[in-house]
């Protein structure tokens, strides 16, 4: 039942992303931690949000891109992780694995969403239908049904995902428990990968020297603060 | 002349806006959330349901831009269809070619100024305050830090490019040069290049400082997912590879 309660919350903050407001609020920092404040633990669904920003954070829906659906991998991640930490105590086995199931859950987001948009050509080609046929034009419950249409598929994707991935973690009794130190340094790569992914964005000479700057500073700051 | 669209419309067509992407598709694109948008003009210029239909088939057609920066030609539109009212006199293949030639600078301004700047420099200040900040409650103000300084210009690309655009009418291409947000684009990449730098140079000292292992693979992982996503600009390998990369290195490092 809580899946499906996920399901309709989550499918909700996913239409943020593009189709309606855009106000960053289906970005991961800020879903996770919405989420985390939903299941009960705040301040881990926040940490969960923080490691899987700086994944998807270089990632821009440019145009007609399709870009990979890092909200919803968010959501499915954050639940599963808040929900099997909770018994396993093993954070970062939860969300190095977590993350790899998302990557999949993501890549199935951005076919549903080119689903979903042939979908609207058929959409956009009755509308047009009508207005040759001299019928007044109802663009709002065109615009209705196709946001309708996106959180029903979203909605879909979610709950699946989520019961998948109980039944996946259902398995993670047999994992070893000192498996945890090497999944750490998968946490710590997650960083590194997302500074990397990131650092093509500020590739003009000008932002550069910002960089070095703050990165200078920051180790000499926070190597004083320490 | 006595001006027949009012301040209510302008509100009533920023608020549409907010779903101008709702029927986003392959083959009109943005065309069917721009009509939507309009809504509120072809209500207030037109009474007749004929005039309203051909209104609409003006601009079903096909339109593309950048979602917030699309505000700059409803306004400019909402302009020249209540020109063309008020003067009788009308000549929509002008609308057609303003339409086409507005498409390219509002996709690449927007681009630019909104997707590869505002929204990675507003996210990084609040990842810096998340990993910096110790107190909880602190960390959440970041995170309101965050959509403060996305949604504040976003909410003024918004509103004002619908009011800028219906000021200058077909002149809004002037307008629509990337220097006459450079200013702006230039502050925010300021900031979100110095965030990077501080965010680097915070997880140096943090990872230096409990085991310089992690250091390697922190700095090893920044290398392989840069040098991955460049050499085969593919997203999901450019994680997994650099993740798994990672996990290895660490049962090797930990076996030494």
């Amino acid at each position: 039942m809580e899946n499906v309660l996920i399901g309709l919350l989550g499918s909700l903050l996913v239409l943020d992303t593009t189709v309606a407001f855009q106000f960053l609020i289906s970005q991961p920092l800020i879903t996770s931690t919405l989420l985390g404040w939903f299941l009960g633990d705040m301040q881990l669904g926040l940490e969960v949000g923080f490691y899987l920003q700086l994944l998807w954070l270089s990632s821009m829906p440019v145009g007609a891109a399709i870009v990979p659906e890092g909200n919803i991998a968010a959501i499915v991640i954050t639940v599963l992780v808040l929900r099997y930490n909770a018994i396993y105590h093993n954070f970062y086995t939860l969300l190095v694995t977590g993350i790899i199931y998302g990557i999949l859950v993501s890549f199935v987001g951005g076919e549903l969403v080119v689903l979903y948009r042939k979908i609207n050509v058929k959409l956009m080609q009755k509308l047009l239908y009508k207005a040759k046929m001299g019928y007044f034009f109802r663009l709002s419950r065109i615009n209705l049904t196709a946001l309708f249409l996106h959180y029903v598929l979203m909605f879909i994707l979610i709950t699946i995902a989520l019961f998948c991935g109980d039944i996946l973690y259902g398995f993670f009794e047999s994992i070893p428990a000192d498996w945890e130190q090497y999944f750490r340094y998968g946490s710590i790569g997650i960083i590194g990968i997302g500074v990397g992914l990131i650092l093509p964005l500020y590739r003009e000479k000008s932002n550069l020297v910002f960089i070095i700057i703050g990165l200078v500073a920051g180790i000499f700051f926070f190597m004083i603060l320490r | 002349m006595q001006k027949k669209l009012k301040i209510t419309d302008f509100i009533s067509i920023f608020f549409r806006s907010f779903f101008i992407q709702a029927v986003w598709n392959f083959q009109s694109m943005l065309a069917v959330g721009f009509s939507y948008s309009l809504v509120p003009v072809a209500k207030r210029l037109f009474k007749s349901k004929m005039d309203r239909k051909k209104f609409f088939e003006r601009h079903l057609n096909f339109f593309n831009a950048h979602p917030y920066f699309s505000s700059f030609a409803l306004g400019a539109i909402a302009r020249i269809e209540e020109d063309y009212v008020l003067t009788g006199k009308s000549d929509y293949q002008k609308i057609e070619r303003l339409k086409n030639a507005l498409i390219g600078p509002l996709g690449a301004i927007g681009d630019q100024v909104v997707w590869a700047t505002l929204k990675p420099a507003s996210i990084l200040v609040g990842v810096l305050g998340v990993l910096v900040i110790q107190d909880f409650k602190s960390k959440i103000i970041f995170l309101m830090l965050i959509l403060i300084l996305y949604n504040v210009p976003h909410l003024y690309i918004r509103f004002f490019g619908i009011l800028k655009g219906y000021n200058l009418g077909f002149n809004v291409y002037k307008l629509l040069n990337l220097d006459n947000f450079k200013a702006y684009k230039l502050f925010y990449a300021g900031i979100g290049a110095l965030s990077l730098g501080l965010f680097t140079g915070f997880t140096i000292v943090i990872y230096s400082n409990i085991n310089f292992r992690y250091f390697i693979i922190f700095i090893v992982s920044i290398m392989s997912a840069y040098i991955y996503k460049k050499w085969k600009q593919s997203f999901y390998g450019s994680i997994i590879f650099p993740l798994m990369l990672s996990i290895l290195m660490g049962v090797i490092l930990e076996s030494i």
